[in-house]
């Protein structure tokens, strides 16, 4: 379904990806791990068309995506749901989500369907319909902006660092819902994560990223037993 | 006591103005994070091409000719977006983007100049007169300033809170990267936003033509007060542009019962400094 070819990717004159590719389809759940700055946001970023790919291309259900417009490749359905969650602060919980939906167009009564379900998911949201995204906690913020990404019913899901900054119990509550997502939706989800065993703990497979390089891939589960991925990422 | 209800009036209706004028440069400043310094310019040209083509020269009635000039400076400032806000304010520093506009000015002042001459003109009969209210005389001018522009800021809040456009307007000023990947376009929604701000200051330019000649100067003044009403109100913040607009409107035709009037002028830039000093967030803006 999204198939990244070979790119290279440059911030100015420094390389930040080297003939990176990666394949996602079906409805699996990938994981890419890799420690700060191994160029995993890039990688999405990429994805998305904010970062223009120097070489190699993307395709997606088989169209070239690579070099078109990030609000072009949004109404491809990918959702992105960027690192350090990136809500509208000033604006309500419910604007948000009907931001969420802008790609689409959407009647009122579906444009409401759409907003119960997200509520029906995240409660606690429900309860903050009014509120200003930007003054709800960290954990709720990210909700939001899971929520925001599930409004045009996207069938492809890419979360960056879901976990940041949450507190480990919050954490576990975002992979239980990711996995919900994945299972009740069928659509392939893309998470990437410092936080290596959940993520690999919930994937079916893995890319390891380092300084920009595509060092290892395969079955989470199999990754998660070789030494090498134990010492470097699991702490042990 | 007429006198001062006279007073009061006449100061709502400038302090309107500027209050327009803040909110003009606002949206551009909220959107793109760019001070138009040529806004002024927009005024001038405005009015310009109101009094001096649409009316003097076709002969066209006022509200033709109203609309005839909202529709031209909107497509002039859809084409400035494209030309100077949106490449100019991707380069590495806003320098290039600020420069860009102030030269933007220049041009048109003399493309004004070459246009339209260098002499200074009115237009007889336009919003002149006046109407009584029991002892009061409010001059028609001023009226009409007042109804036009709490027109434009309720329709405008309207605008931003209910319309997809507007609120993804609101998307792009907070954040551009998350708007796109909501799949608005950045380019295009800032292109209507300064095309925007243009109609609102053709409005401006029109809605001082009887107040003012029709005068290469006639906006210089308006556009630095109507900056100094922005921040005093609380920067890039809509509701306290209005609101500082209205106070130094104001506090300005007061103190001028004061003060010698011919430095009423001082009167705004001393308000401004006072707010830099104590207060500058602004009336309205408690936050950062």
């Amino acid at each position: 379904m999204l198939k990244v070819n070979g790119i290279d990717v440059y911030y100015g004159k420094v390389q930040a990806l080297f003939d990176v590719s990666i394949e996602v389809g079906g409805d699996e759940i990938v994981s890419i791990i890799g420690a700060n700055g191994a160029g995993k946001t890039t990688l999405m970023k990429t994805i998305m068309g904010i970062n223009k790919a120097k070489k190699g291309s993307i395709e997606y259900k088989g169209k070239t995506i690579s070099g078109i417009h990030t609000h072009k490749i949004v109404k491809e359905k990918i959702v992105y749901i960027p690192e350090g969650r990136e809500i509208f602060p000033n604006m309500t919980v419910q604007e948000n989500l009907e931001m969420g939906a802008y790609s689409v167009k959407m009647k009122s009564s579906e444009l409401q369907e759409h907003l119960d379900m997200q509520y029906e998911i995240f409660p606690r949201l429900k309860e903050r319909i009014k509120q200003k995204a930007g003054s709800m906690s960290g954990g709720e913020q990210q909700m939001l902006a899971i929520a925001r990404g599930l409004m045009p019913d996207p069938e492809l899901l890419m979360l960056d660092e879901p976990s940041l900054g949450l507190a480990p119990v919050i954490v576990d509550d975002m992979f239980d819902i990711i996995v919900r997502i994945n299972k009740d939706r069928k659509i392939p989800v893309v998470i990437v994560e410092q936080n290596a065993f959940m993520a690999m703990s919930i994937s079916n497979r893995t890319y390891v990223l380092e300084v920009g390089n595509l060092i290892t891939q395969g079955d989470s589960k199999v990754l998660m037993d070789t030494d090498e991925i134990k010492k470097a990422y699991l702490g042990g | 006591m007429q006198v001062l209800i006279q007073l009061l009036i006449t100061g709502i209706a400038m302090g309107f103005i500027y209050a327009l004028v803040a909110i003009e440069y606002t949206i551009i400043w909220n959107a793109t994070g760019l001070l138009n310094f040529s806004h002024d310019k927009f005024i001038l040209f405005g009015a310009y091409m109101f009094a001096g083509t649409y009316v003097l020269s076709l002969g066209l009635p006022p509200v033709i000719a109203v609309l005839c000039t909202i529709i031209t400076m909107f497509l002039f400032g859809i084409v400035s977006a494209f030309v100077i806000f949106n490449p100019l304010s991707r380069l590495s520093t806003n320098l290039f983007a600020v420069i860009g506009t102030v030269i933007l000015g220049r041009i048109i002042t003399e493309a004004v100049r070459l246009i339209w001459g260098p002499l200074p003109f009115s237009l007889d009969g336009f919003l002149k007169g006046s109407y009584k209210i029991g002892s009061v005389v409010v001059s028609r001018s001023h009226v009409i300033i007042i109804l036009v522009c709490t027109l434009i800021t309720v329709s405008l809040q309207l605008f931003f809170k209910f319309t997809k456009t507007g609120k993804a307007m609101r998307c792009v000023s907070e954040n551009k990267t998350a708007a796109s990947l909501m799949g608005v376009n950045v380019s295009i929604n800032i292109a209507l936003t300064v095309g925007i701000s243009a109609v609102i200051c053709a409005i401006i330019g029109i809605l001082v033509v009887p107040i003012f000649n029709v005068e290469l100067q006639m906006s210089s003044m308006i556009g630095l007060k109507g900056f100094a009403s922005g921040v005093i109100g609380g920067f890039g913040h809509l509701p306290g542009a209005i609101l500082g607009g209205i106070l130094l409107g104001v506090v300005e035709i007061f103190g001028s019962m004061i003060i010698p009037s011919v430095y009423k002028d001082c009167l705004s830039f001393i308000l401004l400094i006072i707010f830099l000093l104590i207060k500058p967030s602004g009336l309205l803006r408690d936050r950062k």
